[in-house]
């Protein structure tokens, strides 16, 4: 074995260890250290120049399913919270709720970004309809037809989560299907919170109790990892809905509804480029 | 006869070579396929979850060692438990073995 690196194997690797980012760093670094010598090895041996990596790779099979098998062993060691400080305790609920929440379909972060616009765009007219346009006007027409748009683009995003089900995605039955109908449910409750604002609150905390469903699901998982996420993001859930209602409660009180709305326009860009890492509308850079 | 067949029988195969001596996971993979003359091969990543699982349950003994030459390695090791463990899964693979030579066999003739 040489000590030049192979770019193929390296992205392997990281493929792999992107699973085990939950486990000690010393677990992390004897795991690749140790897979990297056999994948070395392994491409060494192999007879077709050509192919010498990929054969190998093939050998040695799927990086994310290898990744997560060698992370399920470790799991029950590593996802033990009762010696470790509070800050250590954070850190472990955060990779914990990471690593069971993995990234969106492509198609769905756009899609995120497109209802982002659409809710606070929507918000937007109905706070100025309230400020003073005149009832049932062209504007009013734009703000449901924005919110229809939101809700069927969210319904799309849900039939996504659905495929991406095991064996044809990349996500567990039961997180997919969990994960489907709360986006299923996030696509109706936002529209029926800000078109029906007085007989819609049944709606809207049915729809809302539907959200939570895939925390449920979840609870039943086998796995400590999946648990301690489900638990801490319910937790937070409530703490965040506290938040929420006493921030509603003194704007109603205070200065009314309607015209704080407008400050949600720009933060819908805020969330929308937090989504992306860099804004919607940027423009695309061209590899040299 | 290809990884369908083997799978199930990882951990056996691998405390079996394990007990003519210490390997890294590499030579754990080439031993199996040199002693089932390249019938039995499996894809090379499960190894090491099942490694990580005998070594849990006490079966192995995982520790790196530095070589004479190029860098430390990880040598798996079979525990005396680990020798227990093989004494009864061979004792249960011949009595499977034994069952199904007598339905093949009856069938045979």
């Amino acid at each position: 074995m040489n000590n030049e690196r192979n770019p193929q194997i390296e992205q392997y690797l990281d493929r792999l260890c992107e699973e085990l980012k939950a486990l000690p760093p010393e677990v992390q670094a004897e795991t690749r250290t140790e897979i990297g010598q056999h994948l070395y090895s392994l491409a060494a041996m192999q007879r077709d120049p050509k192919r010498i990596v990929e054969s190998a790779l093939r050998q040695f099979g799927d990086p994310a399913r290898v990744g997560q098998a060698l992370a399920r062993e470790w799991e029950e060691d590593a996802w033990d919270l009762s010696q470790l400080s509070l800050r250590e305790r954070l850190e472990k609920i955060r990779a914990a709720i990471e690593l069971e929440s993995p990234p969106p379909h492509p198609s769905q972060r756009i899609i995120m970004g497109v209802q982002l616009y659409l809710l606070f765009g929507a918000l937007s007219i109905f706070g100025a309809h309230g400020a003073g346009l005149p009832p049932h006007g062209e504007w009013t027409w734009l703000g449901i037809a924005a919110l229809g748009v939101y809700a069927v683009v969210g319904l799309t995003s849900a039939v996504i989560e659905w495929q991406r089900a095991e064996p044809r995605g990349p996500l567990r039955k039961s997180r997919a299907y969990s994960g489907a109908l709360g986006r299923a449910a996030a696509s109706f409750w936002g529209p029926a919170l800000i078109l029906s604002p007085q007989q819609g609150h049944n709606v809207v905390f049915l729809l809302f109790a539907l959200t939570l469903v895939p925390a449920v699901f979840n609870r039943f998982e086998p796995s400590r990892r999946a648990r301690l996420a489900t638990d801490s993001t319910m937790i937070f859930g409530g703490i965040l809905g506290m938040m929420f209602a006493l921030v509603a409660f003194v704007s109603i009180y205070f200065t009314g509804v309607p015209s704080l709305t407008w400050l949600l326009f720009p933060l819908g860009y805020i969330a929308n480029r937090w989504l992306h890492k860099k804004p919607l509308l940027a423009r695309r850079r061209v590899a040299p | 006869m290809k990884t369908e067949s083997a799978k199930g029988h990882t951990a056996t195969m691998i405390l079996a070579v394990l007990d003519s001596g210490p390997l890294h996971g590499y030579a754990i993979a080439r031993e199996i396929e040199r002693r089932s003359d390249n019938l039995l091969t499996c894809q090379e990543g499960i190894l090491y979850p099942t490694l990580r699982s005998l070594e849990r349950e006490g079966l192995v003994l995982a520790q790196w060692e530095i070589q004479s030459s190029g860098p430390a390695r990880k040598i798996y090791t079979l525990t005396e438990a680990g020798k227990g463990a093989l004494a009864e899964r061979t004792q249960a693979w011949r009595q499977l073995q034994q069952a199904m030579t007598g339905i093949l066999g009856g069938l045979a003739s």
